[in-house]
């Protein structure tokens, strides 16, 4: 699989940091650690989505976007990853048409969703979430297991969109919960558990979603 | 302007009563002159008219007249001046002539005593000089109670009080008009002042108070009022560049935080949140440690510098350069060696007086800078002397634009911070070289390597 995702960073954790999560959902990732390099990458390569510092060496992450557009590159989308907090610069990152903005330090599971909700929106031909079978249309809302339209409640059908984005990375019950039923949901977190066994008795993922010790709950998936 | 108005009617009452009294002083002495002038008259025209009493009767009687005196008397009326009255009185003080009118009458009951004398004699209708002479005629004995107004002296007296008052009114008027354009502009530059004092104090810091006249006492005011807004503007522009400098480390530091913070918490939560292979945990766990240690050494470097900002005075003790030096170098010797750079320690027997600990760091963090810089096959030199401890490296340099900025704590080179650490080193070096009465100087040129030498100045 050839990498479709450049991180450009330059501090050396924080790019294997961002490279281990991307692949977690199957992802192939190239790093790149100074600016007027990724600048030179992006002229040659082809990628789908650029995970963007805005402290770069050679060229800041702001200039690299002015001199891709000055130069008239076909650039992938852009997910600016900055230290920075100031309300000027996210500005100034989104003015030049990044797609998303997110400050460090950071949760991998965000930059998980954030990344795929990116490559959702460009990929426009493969909208549906996909795993073991299982294909949800998120337009439709409709649910197919092997073809086979599969009944499920709301509360079910955003179970399954969370842990489909989120595939491979564990998910805490309140988190879940949150996604199904929104921030005010009184209920406690049995609901969530009451809710995944139904959902792994609809569409036989006993062994796909395992239950992980203390936190919640991850699907495991190939991408 | 209450300081105003108390000199304008100061002044303004002084020249009044000076003016007064004068003139008061002047008038009276007129008033006195014209009136014994007056009185000098009357004791003459009395004194006629008593001779030509006297001759006129003596005459009248040599004709055998028998009535000499009232005929003498009726022809001697004749010639008397305006305002003057006489009477004639024989020896049985029977009244033998007299031409007082009503308003006049009062006068012959207040004639003086004795004969030759006069007195003033003040009646509703005016004041009349009062005189009594004896007219001895061969007839027998007269006596001439004689009257003379002297309401021109007194009405004289009056009109010049009169113009006198009007004069001084239209003096003080004058003055006052002047004395008010002088104060008024004398008072400017201190009004000019308070102004200038008033805008500083809502903030304007650059006010100055004009001098207009720097000879006179507002002048020498204003003078020193804008060397001390001078000093107070310096001042706040200090004030607020410390300030600001503060802030800029703060927000700094909050920055630098942020990268190792990043790495430990999303390695932690990927470990917790995904099966990594062995491999990976490895890795990640191995980021976890080494950003740990990262901020771990900022936090020290923080403290550090918190300590020293404090203004704590080290505690100086005799110590062995040379010794400080070995130790200095020995924690390096293997991260030189694994880099393939050359360490050389070269002291000369010294000894300073130095806060042993501080300089120890100051000597390891210059050290550490030097290693960074340099590329393998190098060398770095570490020199002590009894006047510098010095560390030279043949590394990279420092680009001229750089220089001024690398003492500032929290500034790197190169604008990515990874690589360099937070730059908080040379900021540490600067400020133990400073408590130390010491001078750091850098000496660089990119290509060529750098040079920290910090002289000990100080006894």
């Amino acid at each position: 699989m050839p990498p479709d995702i450049l991180i450009a960073e330059d501090d050396r954790a924080i790019a294997e940091l961002v490279e281990m999560t991307l692949r977690v959902s199957g992802h192939a990732t190239v790093i790149c650690q100074d600016g007027t390099e990724t600048f030179e990458k992006l002229k040659r390569e082809r990628y789908d989505l650029l995970i963007l510092d805005v402290m770069l060496p050679g060229m800041d992450g702001f200039e690299l976007m002015e001199a891709l557009r000055a130069a008239g590159v076909a650039a992938p989308p852009v997910l600016f990853l900055t230290a920075r907090i100031d309300v000027k610069d996210r500005v100034r990152g989104l003015r030049l048409g990044a797609e998303d903005y997110m400050l460090k330090p950071f949760h991998p599971v965000e930059l998980q969703a954030r990344a795929e909700g990116i490559l959702r929106r460009h990929r426009k031909e493969d909208a549906g979430l996909r795993a073991l079978g299982v294909e949800l249309n998120p337009d439709s809302r409709e649910v197919l297991k092997d073809g086979q339209p599969v009944e499920l409640t709301p509360q079910e059908f955003e179970l399954l969109r969370m842990l489909l984005t989120h595939r491979n990375m564990a998910l805490s019950r309140e988190q879940l919960l949150q996604a199904a039923w929104g921030y005010d949901y009184m209920g406690g977190t049995r609901t969530v558990d009451m809710h995944v066994q139904r959902l792994r008795a609809k569409l036989g993922w006993e062994e796909a979603i395992k239950t992980v010790y203390k936190l919640g709950y991850r699907l495991e998936a190939p991408r | 302007m209450k300081l105003f108005t108390r000199i304008l009617l100061l002044t303004l009452s002084l020249a009044l009563v000076f003016g007064a009294a004068l003139s008061a002083l002047t008038l009276r002495r007129a008033f006195l002159d014209n009136l014994s002038r007056e009185l000098e008259r009357g004791v003459q025209n009395s004194g006629a008219l008593a001779a030509s009493l006297l001759s006129g009767i003596n005459a009248y009687a040599a004709l055998r007249d028998g009535d000499a005196a009232p005929r003498a008397a009726r022809i001697s009326a004749q010639y008397l001046e305006p305002g003057a009255h006489f009477a004639l009185v024989d020896a049985q003080g029977v009244l033998v002539f007299d031409n007082f009118d009503g308003q006049t009458a009062g006068v012959m009951d207040r004639m003086p005593e004795a004969a030759g004398q006069y007195r003033l004699v003040r009646l509703p209708g005016g004041t009349f000089q009062a005189l009594k002479r004896d007219v001895l005629t061969l007839q027998g004995d007269y006596r001439l109670l004689y009257a003379q107004r002297l309401d021109r002296v007194y009405r004289q007296m009056e009109e010049q009080t009169r113009g006198a008052v009007l004069l001084l009114v239209l003096l003080c008027l004058a003055l006052g008009a002047l004395l008010f354009a002088g104060l008024k502009a004398s008072f400017r530059p201190l009004r000019l002042l308070g102004k200038a004092a008033g805008d500083i104090a809502r903030g304007d810091f650059s006010a100055r108070a004009p001098v207009i006249r720097p000879e006179d006492e507002v002048g020498r005011l204003a003078l020193r009022f804008n060397d001390m807004a001078q000093a107070t503007q310096a001042h706040v522009a200090r004030l607020t560049e410390q300030d600001q400098a503060q802030k800029r480390f703060i927000a700094d530091m909050a920055h630098e935080l942020k990268t190792p913070l990043t790495s430990i918490i999303g390695y932690a939560d990927l470990l917790r949140r995904h099966e990594l292979d062995e491999e990976r945990r490895a890795r990640a766990l191995d980021a976890i440690a080494r950003q740990g240690e990262r901020l771990e050494r900022m936090g020290f470097k923080l403290l550090y510098l918190a300590r020293l900002e404090g203004g704590q005075a080290p505690a100086l003790l005799d110590c062995d350069a040379g010794e400080l030096l070995e130790e200095a170098a020995l924690a390096f010797r293997g991260l030189a060696e694994e880099q393939g750079v050359s360490l050389l320690a070269d002291a000369q027997p010294a000894r300073w007086r130095c806060d042993r600990d501080l300089m120890l760091a100051l000597a390891q963090n210059l050290l550490s800078n030097a290693l960074k810089a340099s590329a393998p096959g190098q060398r770095v030199t570490l020199r002590a002397r009894q006047a510098f401890l010095e560390v030279e490296d043949e590394g990279e340099g420092i680009p001229p634009e750089h220089l001024p900025h690398v003492r500032e704590a929290f500034y790197t080179a190169d604008r990515s911070r990874s690589r360099q650490g937070a730059g908080l080193g040379l900021a540490l070096c600067e400020r133990i070289a400073l408590l130390h009465g010491a001078r750091m100087d850098i000496d660089s040129a990119p290509g060529r390597g750098t040079r920290v030498r910090v002289t000990f100045t100080g006894p």
